[in-house]
């Protein structure tokens, strides 16, 4: 995921690349864009695992903070339905 | 090569069996080893050429069935989920093969034996290569088949026949679920190719959907030993032990959860069967675990352990999460077979003695099994950074991931089964090898360590049960990781983020029940072991519950006696009574004494043949007489004048032409 000011993700990984990586559809979210180079290194390197660690762990990164951000829209989310309820 | 991998198991078996007498049990043991082993490498090369370079394979023998409206053909998928379900099925039955070798050096009838094991290792390899559910079924009532003959192995014995028999009955019940489900799937696509039906799958309607995974769910829980239709798997520890680790732990008890892996672009559009999975698999876990923990028989602790693990795997397909099921399901059938093979062996060292409360004292009698089985035991109970560890944690926080009512049940349910794991672990390790000796002096007589041929097989799945999860963590269960490509489906709206969501002390908590039963166990046996049966006796209804399997077998028994005692008088009454007396039986007897009756007309006497011919005189008259129409007589005697004369077939074949 990549935004400026933490507040509104960015699309980086188009459709086609997404497409010609083989992405698995669940996982063709914002930070798909950081997920080709890690399944890329993985494949090369047979999937073993204290390979990559660098691709993963900013791909780990980057899902940890979409997460993170996506609490944080839902309980502004919630905050705003109760003060219009209110 | 790749249908070689499957060839040669076939040839193996067709070596062994038919040609046993010719090749002796050398010849036997050296082609079915040297065929499994080639068949292993072969698998390997197939992982290597479809998983990691990308290239899925798919081979058409010939068409099977061509009519109108069915067409069927033999052929086999080799995608990334049979390449990674054919390296256990192959790995495993190539150590078990071996392991046999010495297992079974004894017997007098082994090329038998290894060609029914070969034989279900070609139809174990026609389940999860099939491409179309009707191979897949060639497979999945194979394996069955062969279940029925390894277990029954020993047939001279009445507990081994009638335990082969409870099995075959009980997957009969599996496999009409199963046939209902193929009946469905036809009916709605035409079809029974897996890819078609994955094609319009999402077309379909929601509610056919449930009712045909129902029907697959019926399947695999007979073939997965889930509650209810779980009671024939401890009974299968009747059949030799080789065959208890390859069939009824590593690869055939799982048929059924590979079921679910294959179907899964199927599956995953039922929520209802995918929330009936969760429930089953979570109770199943419990209730296997709690019946181990007061079981005496060592090999049906580990049948109850494997019925656990069944239960944790089909909550894994049930929350979506296939991967792990599938790393499960592998790391499973390493450190299960390991377990199962140290059993035996330490079995076989104390003269087939398998009574827990009768072994004691064996570590230093048998060290290297105890190494083996402390490893086995400690990966089954999911210890950090041990095989099983990387994939039962992981199911372990999905089920808390999935954030609802069915999700938390499941989490509960499986933490207490995780604590009950350790518990049975913990005990069978300690009554066997760490308390002292309490079986009779004979049985420590001729105590010895397996053979090198019996010994190597458990080394491998020793290291297989150590580092196979860390090795594979990446490829099977790695966030994001495109190791399955399309051969497992998962939607969008079920990927659970139990990495980052799930708080860490619901993930540490399974953990620390793990390991707080197991210490809680030790002090019991170190230090309160006389407090034991002081318990026992409080507490009697309850151990006998669990002793007695949650009384399924008495229950079943019952139901059993009660349908027999039906059909005995359904049978006796209507079968044997008034369909046999309106149908067969009684028209046979009533032409038989209408002839006799008529017979007893000829008495030989003129007077009673003149009355005869005077009462039909009489009658002809009172007939000629009630005739509404004369005419009719004429044409009536015209005809009875005319037929005897009529040319038959045989003046009319005689006639020259």
């Amino acid at each position: 995921m990549t935004s400026k000011d933490d507040e509104k993700p960015i699309m980086i990984a188009t459709q086609k690349e997404m497409e010609e990586a083989h992405l698995p559809l669940e996982w063709r979210d914002f930070c798909a864009h950081l997920l080709i180079p890690l399944n890329k290194c993985r494949n090369k390197n047979n999937y073993l695992p204290w390979k990559c660690e660098n691709e993963r762990h900013v791909y780990e990164k980057c899902q940890y903070d979409e997460m993170r951000l996506a609490e944080k829209r839902k309980k502004e989310e919630e905050q705003k339905k109760q003060s219009n309820n209110v | 090569m790749y249908l070689a991998i499957i060839a040669l198991p076939l040839l193996a078996s067709i070596a062994s069996g038919v040609l046993g007498r010719k090749v002796g049990s050398s010849g036997s043991h050296l082609i079915s080893c040297l065929a499994m082993v080639v068949s292993t490498a072969g698998a390997l090369l197939c992982l290597y050429e479809v998983a990691l370079a990308g290239s899925p394979v798919s081979v058409t023998l010939g068409s099977w069935v061509d009519s109108e409206n069915l067409q069927v053909t033999w052929g086999f998928l080799f995608d990334t989920l049979t390449v990674s379900m054919l390296i256990p099925v192959l790995f495993v039955s190539a150590l078990v093969h071996l392991y046999s070798v010495g297992y079974m050096a004894a017997e007098p009838h082994q090329q038998r034996f290894f060609a029914y094991l070969s034989l279900f290792t070609l139809f174990m390899e026609l389940l999860v290569s099939g491409d179309n559910f009707l191979v897949m079924f060639i497979g999945w009532e194979g394996v069955g088949v062969c279940s029925y003959l390894l277990i029954s192995y020993w047939f001279t014995r009445v507990q081994a026949t009638k335990s082969a028999l409870q099995a075959i009955i009980m997957n009969r019940i599996g496999d009409w679920g199963l046939m209902l489900a193929l009946f469905g799937i036809f009916w709605v696509t035409g079809s029974l190719e897996f890819s078609t039906l994955f094609t319009i799958a999402p077309l379909i309607d929601p509610g056919v959907i449930s009712l045909i995974g129902i029907g697959l769910l019926v399947g695999a829980m007979a073939k997965s030993a889930q509650i209810g239709l779980h009671t024939w798997l401890p009974q299968a520890m009747e059949g030799p032990t080789p065959v208890s680790a390859l069939l009824h732990a590593a690869t055939m008890v799982v048929a059924g959860v590979f079921l679910f892996l294959r179907v899964s672009p199927l599956l995953e559009l039922s929520d209802s069967a995918l929330l009936l999975l969760i429930w089953i698999g979570s109770v199943t876990a419990l209730m296997a675990g709690s019946t181990g923990l007061f079981q005496n028989d060592l090999k049906r602790v580990i049948a109850y352990s494997t019925c656990s693990q069944l239960g944790m795997l089909m909550v894994a397909c049930g929350l979506s999460q296939y991967n792990s099921a599938l790393f499960h399901l592998v790391n499973h059938a390493f450190f299960k077979a390991l377990l199962f093979l140290s059993a035996g062996a330490v079995i076989h060292a104390l003269q087939d003695e398998q009574d827990l409360r009768k072994y004691g004292g064996l570590l230093s009698l048998l060290p290297f099994c105890y190494i083996l089985m402390l490893i086995g035991s400690f990966s089954l109970m999911a210890l950090p950074f041990l095989t099983g560890f990387y994939s039962k944690e992981l199911i372990l926080s999905s089920t808390y991931g999935h954030y609802s009512f069915s999700g938390a049940g499941a989490y509960w349910l499986s933490t207490v089964a995780a604590a009950f794991t350790a518990g049975y672990s913990i005990r069978s390790l300690y009554l066997s090898f760490l308390t002292k000796p309490n079986g009779p002096k004979v049985n420590y007589m001729g105590t010895h360590e397996p053979s090198l041929v019996m010994a190597l097989p458990l080394f491998i799945l020793a290291v297989f049960s150590l580092f196979f999860g860390f090795i594979g963590q990446e490829a099977f269960i790695g966030v994001g990781s495109g190791f399955f490509t399309n051969a497992l489906f998962q939607h969008p709206n079920h990927v659970i983020e139990a990495e980052f969501t799930v708080p860490l002390a619901y993930k540490l908590f399974p953990l620390i029940a793990t390991i707080l039963s197991s210490s809680l166990l030790i002090l019991f046996y170190t230090y309160f072991s006389h407090y034991a049966t002081w318990l026992k006796d409080l507490w009697r209804g309850l151990y006998v519950f669990f002793n007695q399997r949650y009384h399924f077998d008495s229950l079943y028994s019952f139901i059993g006696y009660k349908i027999i005692a039906l059909g005995y008088i359904t049978g006796k009454s209507i079968d044997k009574g008034v369909l046999e007396l309106l149908g067969p039986f009684g028209l046979s007897k009533m032409v038989t004494s209408f002839s006799l009756r008529i017979a007893s007309l000829d008495t030989g006497y003129i007077p009673h043949y003149a009355i005869l011919i005077l009462l039909g005189l009489i009658g002809f008259i009172y007939f000629v007489v009630s005739m509404p129409d004369p005419k009719a007589l004429i044409l009536i005697l015209g005809f009875t004048l005319i037929l005897p004369y009529s040319p038959s077939l045989d003046d009319t074949q005689n006639s020259p032409s």
